[in-house]
């Protein structure tokens, strides 16, 4: 059978559930992928729930210093600046929620003052319950101060304006900055080198990153901020999700390998198997 | 000595709107030197501007046609629903009804974590898979292609050292320090070449606001 009358067979059957179009044939592959995604995830969510040993994460040092920008704060008796990034209730705010969730169970502990600020009135009301939850798991609801959950503006470079003059007037000693950035970064980088704070980014924003490597002390690179929460936490189930992201990569990494070989000796067999329907 | 305005946008747009900008401008840049009163001041009025310029854009282009034009005019009722439920937000300085709020946010989380692992989100990357299978030996014309071999070579190298340091529960990639600094070194290469061309970009608005500065303000460089 040839591929193009395969791709006829398919289209007549499929063509009520899978939504293509003839530029851009991934729709199969794209649910070949999904179930297999969707199945690395449930095997190992349901291994973690057992007691069966998980992998083991690398190590990510950016990470490792957020213990000690922390203590750093609590010694000089100065806040920690935490910036959400610049988008609303995205993936990246997502991930850099759940840094915020560890950063603020340290504060509390440590009983350093924490200032977190947001570009998006939708962020914050997530923000404030991150932060208000982790006093009172710290035993400290009493501690938390609503009016250091801070929303400025939503304009870009108003935002960037109000969080230089914090970072100055407040004197952090430790300036966090997860999430996605756009061109305002290096006035967040700056305003914190200037004010001597210790420095960590982390953003998706691949156009961003040049800017956080020479203006702080330690930066994420790219999916290293997903991988944060898992790596912070110890949480065996996002573990366990952080294994499945990294087999859905490896499957990735596996097509990719094959095609290259197959093109170069002169064969688009797995271009042809991917763009079926 | 000034051109008398006779609106208020004619006003911000002669002479007299070109001295406040030119202030506004320079209290802002006034950071470089130290924090200070008037740079607060500015400050404080960059930030309560541009958030009052929000609330009224955000009410005149959403709000005001939802209501407007969804709802009266073309009898869209139904979006009573999600009005309502922003609504309940309010209710967060409530100590007693604060979790009366908690329902808005926990749709809007809802739906973007529903938004961000939809179909649309692998298909791009499959995109990218297929269109990085690139063989590594390049005939052109029948005869062997060094450069654009050499190009492809690198490009599938740098691209698989690059998903290699991004895979961080496999032992047997953590121990192979190559793989590790390797990738790294390719995505700092990168990172460099885009850190120059942003920066070309940077230089540009900078030179929007001289030009402003030089001009229009103080009228040094020719029309």
């Amino acid at each position: 059978m040839d591929i193009a009358s395969l791709r006829e067979g398919l289209a007549s059957a499929l063509g009520g559930w899978l939504a293509t179009d003839a530029n851009n044939r991934l729709g199969l592959t794209t649910v070949v992928f999904v179930i297999y995604y969707a199945s690395c995830n449930a095997y190992w969510i349901f291994k973690a729930r057992g007691n069966s040993p998980l992998r083991k994460l690398r190590r990510i040092a950016g990470l490792d210093a957020i213990d000690e920008a922390i203590g750093r704060c609590t010694e000089m008796g100065r806040p920690v600046l935490y910036n959400l990034g610049m988008d609303g209730l995205s993936s990246s705010t997502f991930a850099s929620l759940a840094i915020l969730s560890y950063v603020a169970i340290r504060v509390v502990r440590y009983d350093t003052r924490m200032i977190t600020v947001t570009r998006y009135a939708s962020v914050l009301p997530v923000a404030e319950n991150t932060v208000r939850q982790s006093y009172v798991e710290g035993g400290k609801p009493d501690g938390f101060r609503i009016e250091d959950v801070r929303f400025l503006t939503s304009d870009q470079f108003g935002f960037a304006s109000g969080i230089l003059g914090i970072t100055v007037r407040e004197s952090v000693a430790a300036n966090l900055m997860f999430g996605y950035y756009y061109a305002e970064s290096l006035i967040f980088a700056e305003a914190g080198f200037e004010s001597g704070a210790i420095q960590i980014a982390g953003t998706n924003n691949n156009s961003q990153t040049p800017f956080f490597i020479p203006a702080c002390d330690y930066c994420l690179l790219g999916e290293e901020l997903f991988a944060a929460s898992a790596y912070l936490s110890k949480d065996r189930i996002r573990t366990a999700t952080l294994v499945a992201q990294d087999l859905g990569k490896l499957f990735i990494a596996v097509l990719m390998g094959l095609g290259v070989i197959f093109t170069t000796f002169g064969s688009n067999v797995i271009q042809n198997l991917m763009t079926l329907f | 000595m000034f051109d008398v305005p006779t609106t208020w946008s004619a006003f911000l747009r002669g002479d007299i709107g070109n001295w406040i900008g030119a202030f506004l401008t320079l209290a802002i840049f006034s950071i470089l030197w130290k924090e200070n009163p008037i740079y607060r001041w500015c400050e404080h009025i960059f930030v309560g501007s541009t958030s009052a310029y929000s609330v009224v854009t955000t009410f005149s282009s959403t709000i005001k046609t939802g209501v407007q034009t969804n709802m009266i005019q073309n009898g869209d009722w139904w979006e009573i629903i999600p009005i309502c439920l922003g609504l309940l937000i309010y209710f967060q300085p409530f100590p007693g009804y604060r979790w009366i709020s908690r329902f808005p946010t926990a749709y809007w989380v809802g739906y973007n974590a529903g938004m961000g692992l939809t179909i649309r989100t692998f298909m791009p990357l499959l995109t990218y898979a297929r269109t990085s299978m690139l063989p590594l030996i390049v005939t052109t014309n029948g005869a062997f292609d060094l450069m654009a071999s050499f190009n492809n070579t690198v490009f599938v190298g740098s691209l698989f050292l690059t998903l290699l340091y991004f895979f961080f529960s496999f032992d047997f990639i953590a121990r192979q320090q190559w793989i590790l600094s390797g990738g790294r070194w390719i995505v700092m290469l990168a990172f460099g070449a885009s850190f120059g061309t942003t920066v070309m970009s940077r230089i540009s608005l900078f030179l929007g606001r001289a030009e402003f500065l030089l001009g229009d303000w103080l009228g040094i460089l020719p029309k």
